[in-house]
Protein backbone atom coordinates (compact mmCIF):
# COMPACT_ATOMS: atom_id res chain seq x y z
CA UNK A 1 0.00 0.00 0.00
CA UNK A 2 1.07 3.57 -0.98
CA UNK A 3 1.41 6.37 1.41
CA UNK A 4 -0.46 9.47 -0.76
CA UNK A 5 1.24 12.36 1.41
CA UNK A 6 -0.46 14.92 2.53
CA UNK A 7 -1.75 16.79 -0.02
CA UNK A 8 -4.83 14.62 -0.34
CA UNK A 9 -8.35 14.62 1.16
CA UNK A 10 -9.16 11.37 -0.37
CA UNK A 11 -10.22 9.36 2.39
CA UNK A 12 -10.76 12.00 4.85
CA UNK A 13 -14.40 11.41 5.09
CA UNK A 14 -14.56 8.14 5.52
CA UNK A 15 -11.70 8.49 8.31
CA UNK A 16 -14.23 11.20 10.52
CA UNK A 17 -17.45 8.82 9.31
CA UNK A 18 -15.52 5.80 10.78
CA UNK A 19 -14.91 8.10 14.47
CA UNK A 20 -17.53 9.29 14.68
CA UNK A 21 -19.86 5.84 14.27
CA UNK A 22 -18.97 4.53 17.97
CA UNK A 23 -21.19 7.64 18.81
CA UNK A 24 -24.10 6.78 16.92
CA UNK A 25 -23.98 3.46 18.40
CA UNK A 26 -23.68 4.37 21.92
CA UNK A 27 -26.60 6.52 21.36
CA UNK A 28 -28.62 3.75 19.89
CA UNK A 29 -27.51 1.50 23.02
CA UNK A 30 -28.98 4.58 24.95
CA UNK A 31 -32.34 4.08 23.36
CA UNK A 32 -32.95 0.59 23.17
CA UNK A 33 -31.56 0.65 26.98
CA UNK A 34 -34.20 2.98 27.44
CA UNK A 35 -37.10 0.72 25.75
CA UNK A 36 -36.24 -1.74 27.61
CA UNK A 37 -36.31 0.58 31.16
CA UNK A 38 -39.66 1.56 29.63
CA UNK A 39 -41.03 -2.04 28.81
CA UNK A 40 -39.88 -3.25 32.56
CA UNK A 41 -41.65 0.17 33.97
CA UNK A 42 -44.61 -0.73 32.26
CA UNK A 43 -45.24 -4.09 33.77
CA UNK A 44 -44.28 -3.34 36.90
CA UNK A 45 -47.39 -0.52 36.53
CA UNK A 46 -49.49 -3.05 35.26
CA UNK A 47 -48.83 -5.62 37.64
CA UNK A 48 -49.04 -3.86 40.61
CA UNK A 49 -52.23 -1.99 39.68
CA UNK A 50 -53.81 -5.41 38.84
CA UNK A 51 -52.64 -6.95 41.86
CA UNK A 52 -53.97 -3.96 43.52
CA UNK A 53 -57.69 -4.32 41.84
CA UNK A 54 -57.66 -7.93 42.96
CA UNK A 55 -56.32 -7.22 46.28
CA UNK A 56 -59.34 -4.68 46.82
CA UNK A 57 -62.22 -7.60 44.80
CA UNK A 58 -60.29 -10.52 46.42
CA UNK A 59 -57.89 -11.02 48.60
CA UNK A 60 -53.93 -10.18 49.62
CA UNK A 61 -52.70 -13.21 48.43
CA UNK A 62 -54.24 -13.65 45.28
CA UNK A 63 -52.89 -9.89 44.63
CA UNK A 64 -49.60 -11.22 44.61
CA UNK A 65 -50.49 -14.30 42.79
CA UNK A 66 -51.73 -11.79 40.19
CA UNK A 67 -48.66 -9.74 40.39
CA UNK A 68 -45.65 -12.60 40.11
CA UNK A 69 -48.32 -13.87 37.01
CA UNK A 70 -47.55 -10.48 34.61
CA UNK A 71 -44.34 -9.25 36.45
CA UNK A 72 -42.72 -12.81 35.93
CA UNK A 73 -39.90 -14.76 38.28
CA UNK A 74 -37.85 -12.44 38.50
CA UNK A 75 -39.59 -9.64 40.11
CA UNK A 76 -39.63 -8.66 43.32
CA UNK A 77 -43.16 -8.04 44.58
CA UNK A 78 -44.36 -6.67 48.00
CA UNK A 79 -48.00 -6.87 49.60
CA UNK A 80 -48.55 -4.92 52.52
CA UNK A 81 -51.73 -4.21 54.22
CA UNK A 82 -51.67 -1.61 56.75
CA UNK A 83 -54.36 0.40 58.39
CA UNK A 84 -56.95 -0.06 55.76
CA UNK A 85 -55.20 0.17 52.98
CA UNK A 86 -53.11 -2.23 50.77
CA UNK A 87 -50.29 -1.35 49.14
CA UNK A 88 -48.80 -3.43 46.54
CA UNK A 89 -44.84 -2.95 45.11
CA UNK A 90 -43.09 -4.45 41.94
CA UNK A 91 -40.08 -3.56 41.27
CA UNK A 92 -38.39 -5.21 38.00
CA UNK A 93 -35.06 -5.50 38.52
CA UNK A 94 -32.60 -3.77 35.77
CA UNK A 95 -29.80 -5.66 33.45
CA UNK A 96 -26.62 -5.03 33.68
CA UNK A 97 -25.91 -1.36 34.64
CA UNK A 98 -29.97 -0.59 34.30
CA UNK A 99 -31.49 0.84 37.16
CA UNK A 100 -34.74 -0.96 38.90
CA UNK A 101 -38.14 0.10 37.31
CA UNK A 102 -40.60 -0.30 40.39
CA UNK A 103 -44.11 1.01 40.99
CA UNK A 104 -46.45 1.17 43.72
CA UNK A 105 -49.91 0.92 43.67
CA UNK A 106 -52.17 1.55 46.87
CA UNK A 107 -55.98 0.07 47.19
CA UNK A 108 -58.36 0.58 49.67
CA UNK A 109 -58.36 -2.82 52.08
CA UNK A 110 -61.63 -5.56 51.60
CA UNK A 111 -64.41 -4.46 53.42
CA UNK B 1 -24.35 14.00 0.83
CA UNK B 2 -20.80 15.37 0.47
CA UNK B 3 -19.83 19.53 0.44
CA UNK B 4 -19.13 20.05 -3.32
CA UNK B 5 -18.22 23.92 -3.09
CA UNK B 6 -15.31 23.75 -0.88
CA UNK B 7 -11.98 23.58 -2.00
CA UNK B 8 -11.82 20.26 0.52
CA UNK B 9 -13.46 17.72 1.54
CA UNK B 10 -12.06 17.53 5.37
CA UNK B 11 -14.42 18.14 7.94
CA UNK B 12 -17.60 17.10 5.74
CA UNK B 13 -17.60 13.91 7.48
CA UNK B 14 -17.56 15.50 10.47
CA UNK B 15 -20.40 17.35 10.09
CA UNK B 16 -22.39 14.73 8.49
CA UNK B 17 -21.87 12.94 12.05
CA UNK B 18 -22.93 15.62 13.63
CA UNK B 19 -26.25 16.32 11.38
CA UNK B 20 -26.66 12.78 12.10
CA UNK B 21 -26.00 12.44 15.83
CA UNK B 22 -28.28 15.57 16.36
CA UNK B 23 -31.12 14.17 14.41
CA UNK B 24 -30.56 11.04 16.12
CA UNK B 25 -30.50 12.88 19.93
CA UNK B 26 -33.55 14.91 19.32
CA UNK B 27 -35.49 11.84 17.54
CA UNK B 28 -34.73 10.21 21.08
CA UNK B 29 -35.73 12.72 23.26
CA UNK B 30 -39.27 13.37 21.32
CA UNK B 31 -39.28 9.33 21.91
CA UNK B 32 -38.53 9.82 25.91
CA UNK B 33 -41.39 12.17 25.99
CA UNK B 34 -43.70 10.66 24.08
CA UNK B 35 -42.71 7.44 26.51
CA UNK B 36 -43.07 9.11 29.68
CA UNK B 37 -46.24 10.48 28.79
CA UNK B 38 -47.52 7.05 27.53
CA UNK B 39 -46.26 5.50 30.90
CA UNK B 40 -48.29 8.24 32.92
CA UNK B 41 -50.97 7.39 31.62
CA UNK B 42 -50.92 3.85 32.22
CA UNK B 43 -50.51 4.56 35.46
CA UNK B 44 -53.25 7.10 35.93
CA UNK B 45 -55.83 4.40 33.84
CA UNK B 46 -54.83 1.92 37.01
CA UNK B 47 -55.39 4.18 39.38
CA UNK B 48 -59.05 5.37 37.57
CA UNK B 49 -60.12 1.04 37.57
CA UNK B 50 -59.11 1.15 41.60
CA UNK B 51 -60.94 4.61 42.41
CA UNK B 52 -63.77 3.47 40.34
CA UNK B 53 -64.17 0.09 41.29
CA UNK B 54 -63.59 1.19 45.14
CA UNK B 55 -66.34 3.54 44.58
CA UNK B 56 -68.66 1.22 43.40
CA UNK B 57 -68.15 -1.26 46.22
CA UNK B 58 -69.13 2.18 48.31
CA UNK B 59 -71.74 2.81 46.64
CA UNK B 60 -73.45 -0.71 46.79
CA UNK B 61 -72.66 -0.52 50.64
CA UNK B 62 -74.30 3.15 50.65
CA UNK B 63 -77.09 1.57 48.99
CA UNK B 64 -78.14 -1.48 51.46
CA UNK B 65 -77.86 1.21 53.95
CA UNK B 66 -80.33 3.40 52.65
CA UNK B 67 -78.20 6.41 51.42
CA UNK B 68 -78.57 7.36 48.03
CA UNK B 69 -75.64 10.26 48.17
CA UNK B 70 -72.92 10.53 45.74
CA UNK B 71 -70.70 12.11 48.34
CA UNK B 72 -69.32 9.66 50.39
CA UNK B 73 -68.89 7.74 46.72
CA UNK B 74 -66.95 10.05 45.57
CA UNK B 75 -64.94 10.68 48.91
CA UNK B 76 -64.12 6.90 48.57
CA UNK B 77 -62.62 7.56 44.85
CA UNK B 78 -60.56 10.76 45.96
CA UNK B 79 -59.07 8.48 48.29
CA UNK B 80 -57.94 6.07 45.95
CA UNK B 81 -56.49 8.93 43.59
CA UNK B 82 -54.39 10.56 46.85
CA UNK B 83 -53.53 7.34 48.22
CA UNK B 84 -51.87 6.96 45.19
CA UNK B 85 -50.36 10.65 44.16
CA UNK B 86 -52.95 11.37 41.70
CA UNK B 87 -55.78 14.23 41.42
CA UNK B 88 -59.52 12.78 41.25
CA UNK B 89 -61.40 15.20 38.38
CA UNK B 90 -64.58 14.03 37.96
CA UNK B 91 -66.79 11.83 39.54
CA UNK B 92 -70.76 10.86 38.77
CA UNK B 93 -72.57 8.23 40.66
CA UNK B 94 -75.63 6.85 38.76
CA UNK B 95 -78.77 5.80 40.69
CA UNK B 96 -78.07 2.31 40.11
CA UNK B 97 -74.93 3.22 41.53
CA UNK B 98 -72.68 2.83 38.50
CA UNK B 99 -69.75 5.00 39.40
CA UNK B 100 -67.85 6.76 36.28
CA UNK B 101 -64.52 9.04 37.74
CA UNK B 102 -61.75 10.67 35.87
CA UNK B 103 -58.12 10.75 37.19
CA UNK B 104 -55.83 13.42 36.03
CA UNK B 105 -52.18 12.86 36.43
CA UNK B 106 -49.31 14.96 36.25
CA UNK B 107 -46.34 14.75 32.73
CA UNK B 108 -44.37 16.47 31.88
CA UNK B 109 -45.79 19.45 30.53
CA UNK B 110 -49.42 19.29 30.77
CA UNK B 111 -51.58 16.91 32.15
CA UNK B 112 -53.67 13.12 31.19
CA UNK B 113 -56.62 12.02 32.23
CA UNK B 114 -58.13 8.60 32.39
CA UNK B 115 -61.26 7.41 33.08
CA UNK B 116 -63.05 4.02 34.05
CA UNK B 117 -66.36 2.98 35.15
CA UNK B 118 -67.59 0.48 37.45
CA UNK B 119 -70.76 -0.84 39.34
CA UNK B 120 -73.78 -2.89 38.32
CA UNK B 121 -76.59 -1.61 35.75
CA UNK B 122 -78.85 -4.09 37.16
CA UNK B 123 -79.83 -2.87 40.68
CA UNK B 124 -82.26 -6.30 41.29
CA UNK B 125 -78.71 -8.54 40.85
CA UNK B 126 -77.14 -6.42 43.28
CA UNK B 127 -79.55 -6.51 46.14
CA UNK B 128 -79.62 -10.44 45.35
CA UNK B 129 -75.92 -10.54 45.62
CA UNK B 130 -76.33 -8.62 49.25
CA UNK B 131 -78.78 -10.99 50.44
CA UNK B 132 -76.35 -13.18 52.34
CA UNK B 133 -73.40 -11.06 53.05
CA UNK B 134 -70.56 -12.18 50.42
CA UNK B 135 -67.46 -11.31 49.97
CA UNK B 136 -66.61 -11.39 46.35
CA UNK B 137 -69.36 -9.87 43.98
CA UNK B 138 -68.09 -10.18 40.66
CA UNK B 139 -64.60 -10.08 40.15
CA UNK B 140 -63.39 -6.22 38.84
CA UNK B 141 -60.29 -8.25 36.61
CA UNK B 142 -60.23 -8.08 32.67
Amino acid sequence: MKRRGLEGDGGAVTIELALALPSVVAILGFVLAGAAWLRADMVATHAAASAARIALTDSASEAEAVARRIAGDAARIVVDTDGGWVSVQVVMPGAALMPDAQATVRAPAQQ
Amino acid sequence: MMLRNAGSDRGSGTLLALGVLGAVALAAMLLAGVAGAVAAHGRAQGVADLAALGAAYQARDARAMGDGGTSTVCTAASEVAVANSVMLSECVVTMTGVVTVAIQAQVLAGSTTAWARAGNDRPEQVVRELAPPTRKPDGGSG
